[in-house]
């Protein structure tokens, strides 16, 4: 057996293993979030893929329930944090203070130095707050007073907000929106999935809430980096990748948008529609796993103009025109 | 037509005034004008509720178009009304069909949108005229008045809209805060049909509220011309005073001259403003009896008396104007020697021709404009138009397009026996090749089946819309080109040769699948 088959080999067992493992996940945190499966789907697309999720919905339908049940099958660190108009930047980040008994500066951690952060309704901070975590989401590593911190690996950012309420709000900056890889909608659950998420409730211990202690802890931090290992050597074609690159590009000259995404949007784009590739079992990513993910990918990065938006249309109606009209690949 | 017995004051007015007075005389006859209105107009709009619920856009339309029927009996009653005349409402409202009959079409078609129809429908239904006639009458009548009766058409179509609005705004207002309601979305365009029945309804209630006043002002404009027009003021005295006569026998008899002088004038007066023929048929018919029957003076008499007054010094009298000379800015030389009072209009007279030519040629340039900006914004919204005012061709009326996905997908660029091509190319080692023309020929055979591809779909959503139509292929097709396209998606994308065996079965499938059976004996294995 040559060397490249025993690669091959190992290279699908482990594929299996990891397609396993996520549907696991998935199937656990199904227990508790009822009706939700594609929000589900494109959380582990983003803890795959290397990202941070920004989750946003009205209240009540399960965003904090989500992050906290993924948190319960990751063996790894969880930390929330509640955004709030008072909240510093040091609050997020840690600071230096000054310990009167060593008489020395110490390095106090803040809360991003985990594996897991919950961002809960991240638009309740202000501007400079939220820009905190600038750095953490792009470098990975955060510096106080001048040095630089590496957080927990794999790390991973998810936020919520609530898209209804505006007021005591300060919309993300355009750089903040950028750093996130996915924006996902939550929509209400099907009238089926709510009466199972009724009954299960009813039948459980606890009257107002779900019971986390139920889901089993299946998966350790060093398994997800294996994941992203592999989701790297998830097969992208030529044509597929032009057909990234062309769905991205699309937006910057398309009518109706004023500013369009930009490089990072691409890299993402891929990233993510490796991870739904391996998330679907796939060992190889088709112009439908990029289609699936688009508008999750890209909806947060453009900005609409002026005309459309007083017209009520959503970045999601441009985009479904950008793919509806860009040519799927063929050869 | 008794004019002593009218019940406004007959004195020429300014148009306003007579739009003014009309808003009196509505207030007047508030409840009979509106008895009538809505006697006539709920009945209708109450049959348009017969129509489907899909279609309540079409009930306040043809309901608003059909406005002017409405009108005609309170007319009717406020022209009886205003000369002293008792008159039902009953009567009034059961001779609708009888005045809605009058020049119906005529008046529902290119007449409908005119602004000044308030004044111009007395010309129809009270005179009866039509055709030239009516248009000579009509010019007549708009020499003073046409601008008030239109802005009273504007000012009338936005009371009824500000009613409208105001009456939803109270509605909602009342609406409790608890009740989420996008006003946007629900009530100006996505609306159920109740709330379209009630904004039908609101409508309903601006329009009546406004009717009464609208026809009324329009007729008031309508009798102050006429009272110009005719001289009913100088009519009316010249009764009084005979009247007076009559009544008082004992007074000392009236000169020769002066009597001569007031049925002169009279006579005049009547002749002068005397509207055509039968426009005054029923006050001819009094003004026979009250002064042919008093003094009977011929035809030839009277003629000659008038005759005599018309050479008088009164019709006679000179006046003589100072006009300003702008002669000496227009004038060339040869007409230095020229008296300087005589005023030369020439040089003016080009440039009023000038700019009259210029105006003409003006108008002609602004209508190409317009019409320019009409086309440009065509183009510029055909989407958007399309929508509305085009039909989508079905799936059938669409052309079978040569390529798709960059892929010629004609019958004709596909080789008579697929399976035996694509076996072909298997064989040489081109696999790729072999399964792209399976796949090809697949997607060639579903979209001349008439199903409809985009562009932008990919496989799956391909075999999405396959699955949507399955009416058109049988079970065997669609298992064949599912399967095909997860051959393909391998593939193309995941870079995976599918077994000879897999391949096989596809390309001995093929003619059985879509024509007929094909030789694949020599498919060779890897």
């Amino acid at each position: 057996m040559s060397d490249q088959q025993v690669n091959e080999n190992t290279f699908e067992k482990n594929f299996e293993q990891a397609c396993t493992l996520l549907q696991a996940v998935k199937s656990e945190i199904k227990k508790v979030l009822i009706g939700q499966d594609d929000v589900i789907d494109q959380v582990l697309v983003a803890l795959i893929g290397e990202g941070h999720v920004l989750l946003e919905g009205v209240p009540g339908l399960g965003k904090t329930l989500l992050v906290r049940a993924l948190a319960k099958c990751f063996g790894g660190e969880f930390s929330r944090v509640q955004f709030t108009p008072d909240l510093m930047p040091s609050d997020v980040t840690g600071h230096a203070m000054f310990n009167m008994a060593e008489q020395k500066f110490e390095i106090r951690k803040g809360p991003v130095f985990t594996n897991l952060l919950l961002a809960d309704e991240i638009n309740r901070a202000p501007a400079k707050t939220q820009a905190a975590l600038l750095e953490v989401m792009q470098e990975g590593q955060i510096t106080i007073e001048g040095e630089s911190f590496t957080t927990s690996q794999p790390f991973m950012v998810l936020a919520t907000q609530n898209p209804v309420e505006q007021e005591g709000t300060y919309p993300l900056p355009e750089a903040e929106l950028d750093r996130f890889m996915l924006k996902v909608g939550m929509d209400y659950p099907q009238e089926a999935d709510e009466l199972t998420m009724i009954k299960q409730l009813s039948a459980g211990k606890s009257a107002t809430g779900f019971d986390l202690a139920s889901i089993k802890s299946l998966i350790k931090p060093a398994q997800v980096a294996a994941i992203r290992r592999i989701a790297s050597k998830i097969i992208v074609d030529d044509e597929v990748l032009a057909y990234i690159v062309n769905l991205v590009r699309a937006t910057r000259n398309w009518h109706g948008i004023a500013r369009g995404a930009g490089p990072r949007a691409t890299i993402a784009l891929l990233s993510a529609a490796r991870s739904l590739a391996l998330l679907r079992g796939n060992t190889y990513v088709t112009p439908d796993d990029v289609k699936e993910i688009y508008l999750s990918a890209l909806r947060h990065r453009i900005l609409l103009s002026a005309e459309l938006e007083i017209e009520g249309t959503t970045a999601d109606q441009v985009l479904t025109n950008v793919l509806q009209k860009i040519e799927a690949p063929r050869k | 037509m008794d004019l002593s017995r009218l019940a406004i004051e007959t004195r020429p007015r300014n148009p306003w005034e007579a739009a003014d007075l009309g808003l009196l005389m509505a207030r007047r006859w508030w409840w009979p004008l509106l008895s009538i209105w809505l006697f006539v107009a709920v009945p209708v709009w109450l049959l348009f509720l017969l129509l489907p619920t899909d279609w309540l856009w079409w009930q306040a339309l043809i309901f608003w178009w059909l406005k002017p029927l409405y009108e005609r009996p309170m007319l009717h009653y406020l022209s009886r009304a205003v000369f002293g005349e008792k008159v039902s409402v009953k009567d009034c409202v059961g001779q609708f069909f009888k005045l809605a009959w009058v020049q119906l079409f005529l008046s529902l078609t290119w007449r409908r949108l005119s602004p000044s129809r308030s004044m111009d429908v007395a010309v129809i239904q009270l005179e009866g005229l039509s055709g030239a006639r009516r248009s000579q009458r009509l010019a007549v009548l708009h020499r003073m008045g046409s601008g008030p009766a239109t802005w009273l058409t504007i000012v009338g179509i936005h009371l009824e809209a500000f009613i409208a609005f105001a009456l939803i705004g109270a509605i909602w207002a009342f609406i409790p805060a608890e009740v989420d309601i996008d006003i946007q979305a629900d009530v100006l365009f996505e609306y159920e049909w109740q709330v379209h029945l009630l904004i039908n309804f609101i409508s309903l209630i601006g329009t009546a509220l406004i009717a009464p006043f609208y026809v009324a002002s329009g007729f008031a404009i309508y009798l102050n011309r006429r009272i110009h027009l005719e001289a009913w003021d100088l009519e009316i005295e010249f009764r009084k005073m005979v009247q007076k006569r009559e009544q008082a026998p004992r007074s000392p008899p009236l000169k020769p001259s002066h009597l001569a002088s007031v049925i002169v004038l009279f006579a005049l007066c009547v002749a002068t403003f005397s509207p055509p023929g039968e426009l005054h048929a029923q006050s001819q018919a009094n003004d026979a009896a009250s002064v042919s029957g008093l003094y009977d003076l011929d035809h030839e008499s009277s003629k000659s008396l008038i005759e005599e007054i018309k050479a008088g010094d009164e019709f006679h009298n000179v006046e003589t104007y100072d006009e300003p000379d702008f002669s000496a800015f227009f004038n060339s030389d040869d007409n230095n020697d020229k008296k300087k009072s005589d005023f030369d209009w020439n040089g003016f007279g080009a440039i009023v021709k000038f700019f009259a030519l210029l105006a003409a040629y003006g108008e002609y340039l602004l209508w190409f404009a317009v019409l320019i900006i009409v086309v440009i914004l065509i183009l510029r919204y055909r989407e958007w138009l399309s929508k509305y005012f085009v039909d989508t061709p079905t799936e059938d009326a669409r052309k079978i397009p040569d390529t798709m996905f960059g892929m010629d997908v004609r019958k004709e660029s596909l080789p008579d026996d697929l399976g035996l091509s694509a076996l072909a190319l298997w064989e040489k080692g081109e696999r790729r090749a072999a399964i792209s023309l399976l796949y090809r020929g697949c997607l060639a055979e579903i979209i001349h089946l008439g199903i409809v591809l985009e562009e932008s779909y990919t496989e799956q959503e391909c075999v999405a819309a396959v699955s949507a139509a399955g009416a058109r292929m049988n079970d065997g097709m669609m298992d064949y080109f599912c399967a095909v396209t997860q051959l393909w998606r391998k593939m193309a994308y995941g870079h995976m040769e599918p077994n000879a065996v897999a391949a096989n079965k596809y390309f001995q499938n093929w003619n059985t699948i879509w024509s007929g059976p094909v030789d694949t004996s020599g498919v060779k294995s890897d």
